[in-house]
């Protein structure tokens, strides 16, 4: 979560950036550029394609400020090139696993709580495996929820859902991604 | 640990490290390609009174004061005949090297447009090659000084490396800002000189670095190697496009054009211009091409060379190198310059008949062959110097008559590094015992 001081020095880059001003888009390119490689790295599985993929991402934000369409919001802005981009990237190569979609989804909301009782002895790397098993939609709002650590608020502006959408999703991944370990 | 707060250390994977140097340039790329599409976009939306005002004041801005201008213009005054005369020959660690540094600082906010800027760094990269000379003739007369100089060879290096990025970036941006054809081509001209010039004297120094065992210094000669030879391609790249649009330009005039004397002395400018940019670019190109020729002439010798002394001294490291199946010996190795030869005759071919464009498509494909072999070359000649150096076990094996033999000499990282150096070449090294009987 970000700090009152760090929100207004990036409200202010940001009316600058509107403006066109290659120094704050260094600003925002320094605050956004790990977050934004890890986001795309998690879902590639690949440094170099996620280097060259968040390369392009900075580059379409670029040219989206200078084709002057507004933004409102750069964060959630950012996110969504992002995914736009990853998106792309899967439909020319093909490359992603489909995602195991005969899992019965549990309707019922049980509390989110409930999660925090259970204990999943299991390697780093193996868990980012099992997420990669799941539908995009389902790894993104994990990534943005536990490992970006963003509020519901943001996710729900760079998914462009609202909010109770965003805890439903949340807590189907959640499901999911137990079955899928407990499978395994 | 629950799961949230598992999925939360995912984070920490190696995969999600961003790498510092990735990022760095990464970011000046954007930046320059954010800076150049911004002023060409002032540009292109600009009417002809406006653009007036913006030269105008671009001029006044620049001889406007302001606390480093005035800096720069006090230093280029007052300081302009004597010490900065006497400071030109300083090296870092000499009193006189802030002057010398802050007076070229000076020059580089002075430069009035890109291409100035351009050439102010081309004189810089003239400056740091004769220090060069000058701490290298030091260590000679002197090799106590050696450590100590190897410092100031460091950073003299990194600020090489630094200028030869700058000048690749900034014709880059003269390029984009579409000034004139001709004189963009003349930098670019001067840009190749100058990458070339600091091409041989990084071999040389990449040779005693190697020598000396310097693996930092290696390092940082390796950088200002790709820089300058990233600026060598720029240089050329930029050279071909200003051409074709020169010609695309005037043919395009040509079929507006009616029969007014205005339209017929444009047609002759335009004629004109396209011959002068043609003779700049057609030279640019046999530069390159005769370059390439030596370094092709230099690997073949080099290739000998690694063969006779593998023969000669390690017999039993010399690998059965397995081609798609067919196994052929190191010596072999002297035939893949002649693919890049042969790429080489193309270009010259393509040159001959004024295709410039696929000329230098040519030569770069040339050029890429001619450095994988360099560098695998490198790396075989080190593992054999190191395989002669390492342990006097390797002079008490005699030379194979039977593959047991090879158990008393540890091949094994040998022949990995020379699989290393292979792969650049898309051929696999393997011990010989592999495919004797």
């Amino acid at each position: 979560m970000k700090s009152i001081s760090s929100n207004l020095k990036e409200k202010i880059a940001f009316l600058r950036l509107k403006g066109g001003d290659s120094e704050a888009f260094a600003f925002f390119y320094d605050h956004y550029v790990k977050q934004i490689y890890r986001f795309i790295s998690l879902k590639v599985a690949n440094r170099q394609i996620a280097e060259d993929l968040t390369q392009d991402v900075f580059l379409k934000a670029w040219q989206y400020l200078v084709d002057q369409k507004q933004i409102k919001n750069f964060q959630a802005f950012i996110y969504r090139i992002a995914r736009n981009v990853v998106v792309d990237y899967y439909r020319q190569h093909k490359a992603q696993d489909l995602p195991l979609e005969d899992f019965a989804e549990k309707e019922e909301l049980s509390d989110e709580t409930m999660t925090d009782k259970i204990d999943f002895d299991i390697d780093t790397e193996k868990l980012l495996h099992y997420l990669q098993k799941l539908k995009p939609e389902y790894q993104e709002v994990l990534l943005l929820r536990y490992v970006e650590d963003l509020s519901f608020e943001e996710i729900s502006e760079i998914c462009q859902k609202d909010k109770a959408n965003i805890r439903v999703l949340l807590h189907r991944a959640m499901t999911k991604l137990k079955e899928i370990i407990k499978e395994s | 640990m629950n799961l949230a707060k598992k999925i939360s250390q995912i984070k920490h994977l190696p995969l999600c490290q961003v790498d510092n140097d990735w990022e760095r340039t990464t970011k000046h790329q954007l930046l320059s390609e954010i800076y150049s599409q911004h002023r060409l976009m002032k540009a292109h939306s600009l009417t002809a009174e406006e653009r007036f005002r913006l030269f105008s004041m671009k001029i006044t801005r620049r001889l406007m004061p302001s606390l480093a201008k005035t800096v720069a213009f006090l230093l280029v005054i007052f300081l302009g005949s004597g010490m900065t005369f006497a400071a030109q020959a300083s090296v870092p660690g000499e009193a006189l090297w802030p002057i010398k540094r802050g007076f070229e600082k000076a020059e580089l906010t002075l430069a009035v447009s890109s291409t100035k800027e351009a050439e102010v760094y081309i004189k810089h990269i003239t400056k740091r090659l004769q220090e060069l000379d000058k701490i290298v003739a030091s260590t000679k007369s002197d090799p106590d000084k050696q450590i100590a100089n190897d410092k100031v060879l460091k950073q003299v290096i990194s600020y090489l490396g630094k200028d030869t990025a700058a000048v690749d970036k900034t014709l880059q941006i003269v390029k984009e800002e579409k000034e004139a054809p001709l004189e963009t081509v003349l930098l670019a001209q001067k840009v190749k000189e100058v990458a070339n010039q600091t091409k041989d004297k990084v071999i040389v120094l990449e040779a005693q670095a190697l020598t000396n065992n310097n693996p930092v210094l290696e390092q940082a000669l390796a950088e200002v190697k790709t820089a300058s030879a990233d600026a060598d391609k720029t240089a050329v790249k930029v050279a071909v496009e200003v051409h074709q649009e020169v010609v695309a330009s005037a043919a395009q005039n040509v079929e507006k054009s009616t029969n007014s004397q205005a339209d017929q002395k444009q047609a002759v400018a335009d004629q004109a211009e396209v011959k002068a940019v043609q003779t700049a670019v057609a030279e640019i190109i046999k530069s390159e091409i005769s370059q390439l020729t030596t370094d092709i002439q230099d690997s073949k010798k080099q290739a000998e060379a690694v063969n006779s002394q593998v023969n000669k001294d390690i017999v039993q490291v010399t690998p059965a190198i397995n081609i798609n199946g067919d196994v052929i010996s190191l010596k072999e190795i002297s035939e893949k310059p002649k693919a890049a030869e042969g790429k080489l005759g193309e270009a010259k071919l393509l040159l001959d008949a004024g295709s410039f464009k696929d000329a230098a498509d040519k030569l770069l494909e040339s050029k890429v062959m001619q450095e994988n072999i360099g560098s695998a070359l490198r790396t075989i000649e080190k593992t054999v110097k190191d395989s002669v150096n390492s342990t006097s076990t390797i002079e008490q094996v005699k030379p194979i008559s039977k593959p047991t033999t090879l158990n008393t000499i540890n091949t094994a990282s040998t022949t990995t590094e020379i699989n290393r150096a292979m792969n650049g070449l898309d051929i696999q090294a393997k011990p010989e015992s592999e495919f004797l009987q």
